[in-house]
């Protein structure tokens, strides 16, 4: 048991800090600091100077560009980013289908697929949502039937992240009707450019277009863009779900947000009842940052489990209630709004009741906290 | 941050997780003198002295594991208080011959000690020696403790004084939870200046260390009563019928265990740190950290307590049901630890 981080890991952190210090552009900088939207561009783009230093994929085997480093290591690492004001790198390509791809993927579509995704040049969208299908996932409705060479595919997704600017896009799609609803499903590799593919942006509620609806009409997928065999992709898919057991609390995000509050009070007059919620807010995260590394420490061979749940449900629950308090700081400033943001005097506050109306959605995406606290009842708890 | 236990970590605390089983489960029946017999027959009231001081140098780690068997088995001893808290306390002055005369009665299980805090009264100078007159309030343990180690009211003097002297009067209560302690009431105490162990800022010092040091240990009680209340109420509603079904089936019920379940692990990670920090952080830091444990318990305890007794029921009502033996005692450490307001504030002035 050590309290604080030894020798070694305050050093790496150090190193971290200075490099994204020499390597951040300034108009990124600025652009995280102030919580405006970031693009695809933006990403990509952050992407590339990552990979430049060999630091794009770091969770990645070393054979595709991986770091080799411990997931505690990892964890200081995508912390240490953050809160040395860089944008995060959690495209779906990087986080999601990397690792599947490493995990059940051929030697061809490795070869083919990483090292674009590692160097920033391909985006890929996640085609798993359907509008009958959040929650419960495994009724999805997307077909694709063989024919030939190809799979014909039909169907309709929803809440895919940056369709409108992928490449590629990553689905579940359902090839046998008749089996039980998880065990008719398949993992396809689709090529946005393909003829038959639709998108339609959808307008969030914090006037951010990231999110689209994709149409699928007749749609021709060569074979060799299924991963793994067919009927199988369910069981591709569950293996993100432990993956990344500690990032889906997304503790560094909140103590990026947790800094900004706090940077944003001390040059402000606040009430005290605002600096006593914060106060609250600070030991909420202290907490959440110190399961997070007990997790990670205290028994480092550990597989990840359905423990990940409560992370995630708590972890989001102190995001949203930072992002509340920032709300409340910004007091009639909050009436701002970033889709007229004219030419503020001040472009400290002018993001922040978009930011809090994008962080509602972390307690929805990647499986809502009900559906966490469901799984956590089942398979922790034993009720 | 490491949260690994060493194998010797996971030796000890596994003997003491045995030990309380053994001991302590089931509690009817036992008195405070055999209770600090089988303490003292364990090493344990030797624990937070180093070996130089005839004790087992235990560090504050190993004080939560025993922390955490008395929250679970509810035992009654008054530990934290007479061992952890006064025994912290005399150790930081071990210089002086008569608090090392102490430390020796309290490790080998002879002598029972208890804290006593001054609320009211004064402490005026006699000689080379003092004289107190007050009061003491909601001394832990103190209706069976056979000497005091008293603070005056505005901390600057530690006295040792003895429980059976002249112009001491004791006022023993059974405390919420059902263990011993006692208002003091000095009328003329007189005490020698040897008894006076350490004065002045020093003193000061060493009781606020001492008291952060308790505070932690009463966290780490908290967690292990939490832990055993949450799977204790997690039993009832797996075998309870209702409706044809197990009440734990229900979606309502399962979301508040989760949230239940997570308040514990906070609570008990957060507990982790802060006992950490008393061995390695600054006195200012290791403040900064028992306040925010002290906070996150706090709200936890009462979350646990309530939810114990709302899931059982009718029976949850009863003496008899252990939720609410577990929810008395959750509300007396809540006490200890200043409410989540009161831990929020040392926690901000802290900062």
């Amino acid at each position: 048991m050590r309290l604080t981080l030894n020798q070694d890991e305050l050093d790496f952190r150090a190193m971290v800090d200075a490099w994204v210090q020499r390597n951040l552009p300034d108009d990124l900088r600025e652009m995280v600091r102030v919580g405006e939207h970031l693009t695809r561009k933006e990403f990509s783009r952050w992407c590339r100077i990552l990979d430049a230093n060999g630091w794009s994929v770091p969770a990645w085997p070393t054979e595709y560009g991986g770091t080799g480093w411990s997931p505690l290591r990892r964890h200081l690492f995508e912390e240490q980013l953050l809160l040395s004001g860089a944008p995060r790198n959690t495209a779906a390509g990087i986080a999601m289908l990397g690792p599947i791809l490493i995990a059940f993927g051929t030697q061809e579509q490795k070869d083919r697929y990483l090292p674009p995704i590692r160097r920033g040049e391909t985006y890929w969208a996640q085609g798993f949502s359907e509008p009958g299908s959040g929650s419960d996932l495994a009724t999805l409705r997307t077909s694709a039937v063989r024919d030939g060479a190809h799979f014909v595919v039909n169907g309709h997704k929803i809440w895919t992240s940056y369709a409108q600017s992928s490449e590629m896009m990553f689905a579940l799609v359902r090839t046998n009707p008749d089996a039980k609803p998880q065990s008719g499903i398949s993992f396809l590799l689709i090529d946005m450019a393909s003829p038959g593919v639709k998108v339609r942006p959808i307008r969030m509620v914090d006037g951010g277009t990231d999110l689209n609806e994709v149409f699928l009409d007749d749609v021709r997928v060569p074979v060799e863009n299924l991963i793994g065999e067919v009927d199988r992709g369910w069981d591709y898919a569950k293996h993100l779900l432990g993956f990344e057991r500690t990032g889906i609390a997304g503790v560094a995000a909140t103590k990026q947000q947790f800094a900004r509050l706090k940077r944003l009070m001390e040059a402000r007059s606040v009430s005290d009842a605002l600096r006593r919620k914060a106060a609250r807010a600070e030991i909420d995260l202290l907490a959440m940052d110190a399961l997070i590394l007990r997790t990670l420490t205290e028994n480092p061979a550990s597989r990840p489990g359905p423990e990940a749940s409560m992370l995630k449900i708590q972890g989001t629950r102190v995001r949203q209630n930072v992002q509340r308090l920032l709300m409340e700081l910004a007091g009639v400033e909050g009436l701002r709004h970033a889709e007229d943001p004219g030419e503020a005097v001040d472009r400290d506050l002018q993001w922040l009741a978009a930011n809090y109306l994008d962080s509602r959605k972390v307690s929805i995406y990647g499986g809502t906290n009900e559906i966490q606290a469901n799984v956590v009842a089942k398979a922790v708890l034993g009720l | 941050m490491d949260f690994s236990l060493s194998p010797d970590q996971i030796l000890f605390r596994d003997s003491i997780d045995r030990f309380f089983t053994e001991t302590f489960a089931g509690e009817a029946g036992r008195d405070a003198a055999s209770d600090w017999k089988s303490l003292a027959e364990m090493g344990l009231t030797a624990a937070p002295f180093p070996e130089s001081l005839g004790g087992t140098g235990a560090n504050a780690i190993d004080l939560m594991f025993v922390a955490n068997g008395i929250g679970r088995t509810l035992a009654k001893t008054p530990f934290i208080a007479g061992v952890i808290l006064a025994g912290s306390l005399l150790r930081d002055c071990a210089a002086a011959p008569a608090a090392r005369a102490l430390i020796e009665a309290l490790a080998s299980g002879s002598t029972r000690l208890a804290f006593a805090q001054m609320h009211s009264g004064s402490v005026t100078r006699a000689g080379s020696g003092v004289t107190i007159s007050g009061e003491a309030r909601i001394v832990l343990g103190g209706a069976t403790a056979d000497m005091f180690v008293v603070a005056s009211p505005d901390r600057d003097l530690l006295i040792i004084v003895d429980g059976g002297g002249p112009g001491l009067r004791r006022l023993p209560f059974g405390t919420l939870d059902n263990r011993d302690a006692a208002d003091l009431v000095f009328e003329n105490v007189a005490a020698a200046a040897e008894a006076i162990p350490v004065r002045g800022a020093e003193a000061r010092r060493i009781i606020e260390s001492a008291l952060r040091a308790a505070r932690a240990a009463w966290c780490a009680e908290a967690c292990g009563a939490m832990r055993a209340a949450l799977d204790l109420t997690l039993e009832y509603a797996r075998t309870r019928k209702q409706f044809g079904r197990p009440i734990g089936s229900f979606q309502a019920l399962q979301h508040r265990f989760v949230d239940m379940r997570i308040a514990v692990d906070l609570s008990d990670t957060l507990t982790r740190v802060a006992t950490m920090a008393v061995d390695e952080a600054s006195p200012q830091e290791a403040e900064r950290l028992v306040a925010a444990a002290a906070v996150q318990v706090a709200a936890a305890s009462r979350l646990i307590a309530e939810e114990a007794i709302q899931i059982h029921g009718g029976m949850g009502m009863t003496d008899e049901c252990s939720a609410g033996k577990y929810a008395k005692r959750l509300m007396a450490l809540t006490c200890l630890l200043g409410s989540e307001d009161e831990a929020l504030e040392r926690f901000l002035q802290s900062a």
